[in-house]
């Protein structure tokens, strides 16, 4: 009877081992990411700022006229101070122009304070693509008579800044329209 | 020496109970983890999206397509009102107005506007186009970028599908979505083998592509219509042919003159059987994902 359960109990472990290597097997099998066509900062940057007249000129609805000079465009950044660990930097877009819907690049660049200037701190935009859109209309449907605003940000685990950040002075760097806004905060430890 | 063998026998008795019951659980416990884990292989998951509720839930798919099925297509539906649309396609190296959207495989082609709330402050804000077409008479194959913004981990709030749209201004009518399903391996990691996603309609169509899966489609000849986000082309159906010039077990690059708003462009061939759908442009080339065994097991449990 003893060697029957101490027999039953070895082999219950040695089961329950195999099941478990197998599933981790499994799970690790899927976590294998292709991504596209490797692309640097400076080529995203230049098709940015490419984007044409037409484009950022034109409305997506007929209902909504669209902003032609993006001369009332006002960034805000949500916090002036951030943490250095801080997961999302946040930055408000608005057009002053009211019921003016605008096109907006929802891809953010990074720039920090040097005693030489500033300078753009770089990241490995490993899941862009070259000819992804980056621009996007911001208008709100139904309601022509108030000010339109989005908000863009850096996800700064997704965007690959984690780790390069330290303590000083950043900016974030806003394409609206063919215009370039910047959002200065500081980063504290 | 009697009392000694009761003793061990009551010990090992609630021992052996223990380890069935432990061993009975741990086989329970890697039975459901079992469901995730062959997700890629017996079972497919995604993130699907229910409307009406607003609830976001994972859903489980089973595979439909066996290791030895070398293709499987699903027939296009024609409504009676077209014959036959099988034509042959000559491939210009650029974009070519559609002069009738009013006729098949045209019928079947979508323009999507995408709403996000990105402010978070309850109303939609931020838009984005993309294309798409119908596969069922309630199903839409699209291209899962134009409904989840990777970058800021969101989901579209709002989508409004316009069938067959070729006219200068935008109809104040459109389709709504009752719900819609991306890959999580996309939601999670932006995998681009994953970048596709189908949206379920709250209104039927009475035509609609077919779709096909082979594990070969080296130089197929396709077309793809969809629409451009330049104001040039706003509202106006554009078409342009080509050929699947390569492809991998997930993604194709192909001869189709291909521009920003095109993304979610079903990729169908003479006989509207869509083969892929286009994500993106390499110098102005259209590529894509194929209909994988992941996507026609999806759509067929859909149906």
């Amino acid at each position: 009877m003893r060697k029957i359960v101490v027999i039953f109990v070895f082999f219950s472990v040695i089961l329950s081992c195999v099941s478990s290597c197998s599933k981790r097997t499994s799970v690790e099998s899927t976590k294998k990411i292709e991504y596209a066509d490797s692309v640097s900062q400076a080529d995203i940057e230049r098709r940015i700022s490419q984007v044409s007249d037409e484009k950022i000129k034109s409305s997506l609805f007929d209902e909504i006229p669209c902003e032609k000079k993006y001369n009332r465009i006002v960034v805000n950044i949500k916090q002036s101070v951030y943490k250095i660990d801080e997961k999302h930097i946040e930055c408000t877009v608005t057009n002053q122009n009211k019921g003016y819907g605008f096109w907006f690049c929802w891809l953010v660049f990074l720039e920090q304070e040097t005693q030489t200037g500033w300078i753009p701190v770089e990241f490995k935009p490993g899941y862009l693509d070259a000819n992804d859109d980056y621009y996007a209309f911001c208008a709100i449907l139904d309601n022509p008579t108030i000010e339109y605003s989005t908000q863009v940000m850096i996800d700064t685990e997704k965007a690959f800044y984690e780790g390069q950040l330290k303590e000083g002075k950043y900016r974030l760097k806003i394409y609206v329209g063919k215009e370039i806004h910047y959002a200065e905060f500081e980063i504290q430890d | 020496m009697r009392n000694l063998k009761f003793k061990i026998r009551k010990i090992l008795v609630p021992i052996t109970i223990i380890s069935f019951v432990l061993s009975f659980s741990f086989e329970v416990i890697l039975a459901d983890n079992k469901t995730e884990s062959q997700s890629g292989n017996d079972e497919f998951e995604m993130l699907s999206y229910d409307v009406d509720s607003g609830e976001k839930y994972i859903s489980y798919f089973k595979n439909v397509v066996k290791d030895t099925d070398a293709e499987l297509i699903s027939p296009a539906h024609f409504d009676g009102l077209d014959s036959s649309p099988t034509q042959q396609y000559s491939y210009p190296d650029s974009l070519s107005p559609v002069s009738n959207a009013n006729v098949s495989p045209y019928k079947n082609v979508v323009m999507c506007r995408n709403g996000f709330d990105l402010n978070n402050d309850g109303s939609v804000e931020t838009w984005n186009i993309s294309s798409g077409g119908f596969v069922y008479n309630d199903l839409i194959f699209t291209c899962a970028h134009g409904i989840y913004w990777y970058a800021y981990s969101k989901t579209a709030n709002v989508v409004r599908v316009y069938k067959a749209l070729n006219s200068s201004t935008l109809p104040s009518t459109y389709i709504s979505l009752s719900g819609w399903h991306l890959p999580t391996q996309y939601t999670s990691s932006k995998d681009v083998n994953y970048d596709w996603a189908v949206l379920v309609t709250t209104s039927t169509t009475g035509s609609w592509f077919g779709y096909g899966y082979a594990n070969s489609i080296t130089n197929k000849a396709v077309n793809s219509a969809g629409y451009v986000d330049q104001n040039a082309y706003y509202y106006f159906m554009q078409e342009s042919p080509g050929i699947m010039s390569s492809y991998s077990s997930y993604r194709f690059t192909s001869t189709i003159y291909t521009l920003g708003g095109q993304s979610g462009s079903a990729v169908f061939d003479s006989n509207s059987i869509v083969w892929g759908v286009l994500t993106g442009t390499l110098n102005a080339n259209g590529r894509g994902c194929l209909v994988t065994s992941h996507v026609y097991s999806v759509l067929e449990g859909l149906k």
